[in-house]
């Protein structure tokens, strides 16, 4: 599709403008280009759990894809299209060029440099746009049609910004491309009918040439056209991000809102800054004089500058002494101002591969759409333009609702599975739930119904109404629990409908109890009918209860006759209402029920008591912990009972009538509660307790100060972590092994030895690991305000909460370990403590190595053989190596002879 | 000069060895051989019969056949699975582009092991059986 007619002769420009043109395109797609690399960038951080493998794809399409571009921009003959080839063909090798050199260096400093870089580049390239487009222009400054063009495009502009940031929070997405593209529409409309008028009206016909050129309404409509356009893409950009970002919203929050506004409002700034410069032109006219190269130049330095500040940065940065400078001294300071997180954690896979396909498939969508307009006269025809873009933003807003509701839905369900909190805050979404629950199944459904309880949906109460017809009975449980918790009075007919007609027992019951406790007073007599019949007394004994006095006093007896019902199907059953019913001061009855003869009520009242949450039990089920059958609910209930149990732990760990394996129980549990209390205690513990005990707690604290960090995430700050923890629960299991029993060790022996052999091979980086480890954390200590760490439970890591750092001392537990090796621990878990020994080359070792030497195990020996070269001189190891020398192992034997030679 | 200690730590970052019990991997260290090779020396040639396990312990190898390279493998690969079990000439060049180590196991060495540690067979079957499955997709 070669054109012989020049760019100049397409567009009409003069060369010097078509240069500036030019230059403004470059400046657009470097803002573009710098737009791919953070979005790439920060979705890379999650690409990288599986191998990155989209990146180089998405890179090359868009480089090959900007070249393909450039070619037709070569084709058409003569200047300046040959230099606009040339120019994107070369960004589109920067492009990939800059993709090699970031692979693999994906931090926080890139991204966050890459961030500002952006930010720079949308506000100068805005500015610049206008001001070539002024100078281009170079209308009579007193001119209406001048000012028109202008001020369309300012308000365009900040009307769109205003539109995104109030988009942002209140309105959806596919209303804002209505609502900005209507806005633009109007605008040029109007700025049409403006010329037209004029042209009407004209008092002379050179007042409609500009430099030469004959004007037109229809190519004043057509720059308009091509100012809409920009603003369209530029919209169409945010209006992508926010679309995935959207996709990410339930997970991630509110900031990834109060980003998107961050840069809607650089666009709106930049249409003040418009105004504010043609008033400027307008009451300073010696301005106009100026000549463009001048006007822009002070905009491109200031673009180079930056460019080549952040350039340095990201060299220096290689360094350890630039990074402490740079987040230090330019970051931090940055994010603390503007609140932007230096390592955003955007979305997860789905939407990390959606969005970096999207984004550079819209910058070649609109590349390629300019120049198609800029190169082909069929697009200057008025009405065939109009068509063409009024289908495309038809398209645009299509792709982009669907993309949405779809994106919004895989991710709902994600966080289903994952079982994660949800923020719900548009109302599109929750119609589009409300249309999922009548297509669902039972899962979903019930799902779909919790999520819409969560987001206070109107229509709930119907919704879970209509929900008691579900075929599933699942489904009808779940809704009958939550008429009953939202207490929905209208349903009481339907409810009262299942009560009598529903097959299945339990939701007979289940409705019966939701029918007292909604209906209240005005339903006891009916409800207590029920407790003379056996399959129905649970659901009104626990409504009856749930109701308050008067109906407790009337489930009271029927209650007390169960309690001493010789069946202990009965007694069980009243342990059942009693963990249902939930109510603190009903213990009572749990006490005998506790003690009952058979077990299985034990149980029942176990979990029973559990379920209750009252201190007053936490006894019994202390006491309940040395029955096997019932340790694990009373765990659980004790677990319930949260920083209230740990009291009567506490004094239960010290009476002496429990055994150790009851102690080590007890320790676990404080252990799981957590809290500075439990640690209190636990500290406390360890200085009054056996060695074995000490071990015990000593586990429980040193993991319990790790356990929040995230291993599914790959980030660096994770991986420094991880490894700190290895070297640290490598000791500790080891430490552990000692007093394992033989049943356990198996199980154990696996880790500690997947864990040695990460200590063993990085123990000689470890000091390193160890400075880097503290200063990356000091790090995010200084900006902990607005950064998320790659933690889950969003905790903190603070140094000073783990005291047992310190107090792991690499010689003593190394000592600990080889001593207590001699026949109790695995070879080769010795081994690794005997190669870490030699590795640390710490000569206080050397007789615990001398021990080692003497061990029956050939690895043990040989390996001991080469520790004690590395901590002791040859004239020490004479004697030890006079008997190496006869060993009948001929590694053993090799060794010595290697070193002792 | 390498510990017995550090090849058994080598072997248990190679998936083929993971599985195995350490003192089993002490036993096949020390029935293996250190075979060294200094870069552009041919391991085997074309022709020339194959019939151990290689493990690249350091170092880089080339297939090349007709002067044209197959393939290349580097630290923490082996080759001659399948050979070890069944030596047979090879029809292209085995040679080292970078200073290499690799341990060798011979065939015998493997039986043997395997007669003691029945262990190391559960390990190569299914590497064996991948073999297959990739060059007879057909044969299920």
């Amino acid at each position: 599709m070669a054109s012989d007619r020049t760019l100049n002769e397409i567009l009409q420009l003069k060369s010097k403008e078509a240069k500036l043109l030019l230059l403004l395109f470059c400046c657009d797609l470097l803002r573009r280009i710098s737009s791919l690399m953070l979005e790439t960038a920060s979705s890379s951080i999650f690409l990288y759990e599986f191998s990155g493998a989209y990146l180089p794809i998405v890179f090359m399409l868009s480089g090959i894809l900007m070249s393909i571009g450039s070619i037709h921009f070569i084709r058409i003959k003569k200047q300046p299209g040959i230099m606009a080839g040339i120019t994107l063909m070369a960004l589109s090798i920067i492009t990939l060029m800059l993709y090699l050199l970031y692979f693999g260096q994906y931090n926080s400093f890139s991204i966050s440099s890459l961030m500002v870089w952006k930010s720079v580049c949308v506000i100068l390239s805005d500015i610049t746009f206008m001001l070539i487009a002024l100078r281009f222009c170079e209308y009579d400054w007193k001119s209406w049609r001048f000012l028109a063009i202008l001020s369309t495009e300012a308000i365009a502009m900040i009307t769109s910004g205003l539109a995104v940031t109030v988009l942002v929070y209140f309105v959806l997405p596919i209303n804002l491309i209505l609502i900005s593209t209507f806005l633009l529409f109007i605008s040029g409309f109007l700025l049409y009918r403006i010329a037209k008028h004029l042209d009407k009206h004209k008092p002379d016909s050179s007042t409609y040439t500009v430099q030469g050129i004959k004007n037109s309404p229809r190519q004043i409509y057509l720059v308009c056209c091509f100012f809409a356009l920009i603003s369209l893409f530029i919209i169409g950009g945010y209006l992508i991000d926010y679309v995935f970002y959207q996709g990410v919203y339930a997970i991630y929050g509110e900031w990834l809102s109060n980003m998107t506004a961050f840069f809607a409002m650089f666009h709106v700034f930049a249409g003040l800054l418009t105004l504010a410069i043609i008033l400027l032109f307008h009451y300073f006219p010696w301005i106009r004089g100026l000549k463009a190269t001048i006007l822009t130049l002070p905009i491109f330095i200031f673009i180079g500058a930056t460019g080549c500040f952040l350039v340095l940065l990201w060299l220096v940065s290689f360094s350890r002494m630039g990074k402490d400078i740079i987040y230090k001294l330019v970051l931090t300071p940055i994010a603390k101002s503007f609140s932007v997180p230096l390592l955003p954690s955007l979305g997860k896979r789905l939407s990390a591969v959606r969005r970096i396909i999207v984004e550079p498939v819209s910058i070649v969508f609109a590349g390629v759409l300019l120049i198609f307009i800029e190169a082909h006269p069929v697009f200057w025809d008025l009405p065939i333009s109009l068509l063409i873009i009024t289908l495309l933003i038809i398209l645009f807003a299509y792709i982009s609702f669907r993309l949405y509701t779809r994106i919004t839905y895989d991710t709902l369900m994600s966080r289903y599975w994952w079982g994660g909190r949800l923020f719900l805050e548009d109302k599109h979404l929750k119609d589009y739930i409300e249309e999922e629950i009548l297509h669902q199944d039972v899962e979903s459904t019930i799902y779909f119904l919790r999520v819409l309880e969560v987001s206070e949906h109107p229509s709930i109460d119907r919704l879970l109404s209509y929900s008691l017809n579900n075929s599933e009975e699942r489904v009808r449980l779940f809704a009958l629990s939550r008429l009953e918790y939202l207490k929905v009075k209208s349903a009481l007919p339907l409810i009262l409908n299942l009560v009598e007609l529903d097959p299945s027992i339990e939701v007979r019951n289940r409705a019966l109890r939701a029918y007292c406790v909604i209906g209240g007073e005005n339903t006891y007599s009916k409800v207590s009918w029920y407790l003379n019949n056996p399959n129905m007394i649970k659901g009104a004994a626990i409504g009856l209860l749930k109701g308050g006095l008067e109906g407790s006093f009337i489930a009271s007896q029927s209650i007390a006759g169960l309690i001493n019902s010789e069946n202990a199907e009965q007694r069980l059953l009243v342990a059942q209402i009693i963990g249902s019913v939930k109510i603190k001061e009903y213990y009572r009855p749990l006490f005998p029920l506790l003690h009952d003869e058979t077990l299985q009520v034990r149980r029942e009242a176990v979990i029973a008591a559990g379920k209750l949450r009252t201190t007053k039990l936490a006894k019994e089920l202390i006491y309940a912990l040395s029955v096997p059958e019932l340790r694990e609910d009373a765990t659980e209930g004790l677990l319930k009972l949260d920083e209230e149990a740990l009291p009567y732990l506490k004094e239960a760990l010290y009476s002496e009538e429990h055994s150790i394996s009851l102690q080590v129980r007890l320790i676990n549990i404080i252990g799981r509660i957590g809290g500075l209390k439990a640690q209190t205690i636990l500290l406390e513990v360890l200085n009054n307790s056996s060695r074995y005990l000490q071990m015990v707690i000593l586990k429980i604290l040193t993991s319990k100060d790790y356990l929040f960090i995230d291993f599914g995430n790959p980030s660096i700050l994770s991986t420094h972590l991880k490894s700190e923890l290895e070297h640290l629960a490598w000791l500790s299991s080891a430490e552990n092994d000692i007093n394992r029993s033989k049943e356990e060790h198996k199980e154990l022996l696996d880790s500690v030895n997947t864990l040695g052999v990460a200590l063993a091979k990085e123990h000689e980086q470890s000091e390193d690991r160890i400075k880097n480890l503290k200063k990356l954390l000091s790090y995010y200590g200084d900006i902990s305000s607005s950064f998320t760490l790659p933690f889950t439970h969003g905790k903190k890591y603070q140094e000073s909460s783990s005291p047992f750092i310190g107090a792991l001392n690499l010689s003593d537990r190394l000592k600990d370990l080889i001593y207590y090796a001699n026949g109790s621990l695995h070879s080769w878990t010795t081994s690794c403590a005997v190669y870490v020994a030699g590795k640390s080359q710490d000569k206080s070792l050397k007789d615990v190595l001398l021990f080692a030497g003497s061990n029956s195990d050939n690895l043990i020996r040989e390996t001991a053989v080469w520790a004690l070269s590395r901590v002791a001189t040859k004239e020490e190891l004479r004697d030890f190596a006079a008997v190496c020398f006869k060993d009948p192992c001929p590694e053993v034997f090799r060794i010595a002879h290697f070193v002792f030679d | 000069m390498r510990l017995t200690f550090e090849k058994v730590l080598f072997l248990k970052t190679i998936p083929l060895f993971s599985g195995i019990p350490e003192s089993v991997l002490s036993d096949i260290v020390r029935k293996s051989t250190d075979v060294p090779a200094i870069i552009g020396s041919d391991i085997i040639k074309e022709g020339g019969i194959l019939d151990s396990l290689y493990i690249i312990v350091q170092g880089m190898v080339r297939f090349e056949k007709g002067g044209k390279t197959i393939k290349e493998l580097g630290k923490n690969s082996f080759f001659g699975v399948t050979y070890a079990f069944d030596p047979a000439p090879i029809d292209l060049t085995i040679s080292a582009i970078d200073d290499t180590l690799m341990f060798r196991l011979k065939g015998v060495e493997i039986y043997d092991l395997i007669n003691e540690h029945p262990d190391i067979a559960r390990a190569l079957i299914p590497v064996l059986c991948k073999r297959i499955r990739t060059l007879e997709p057909e044969n299920i």
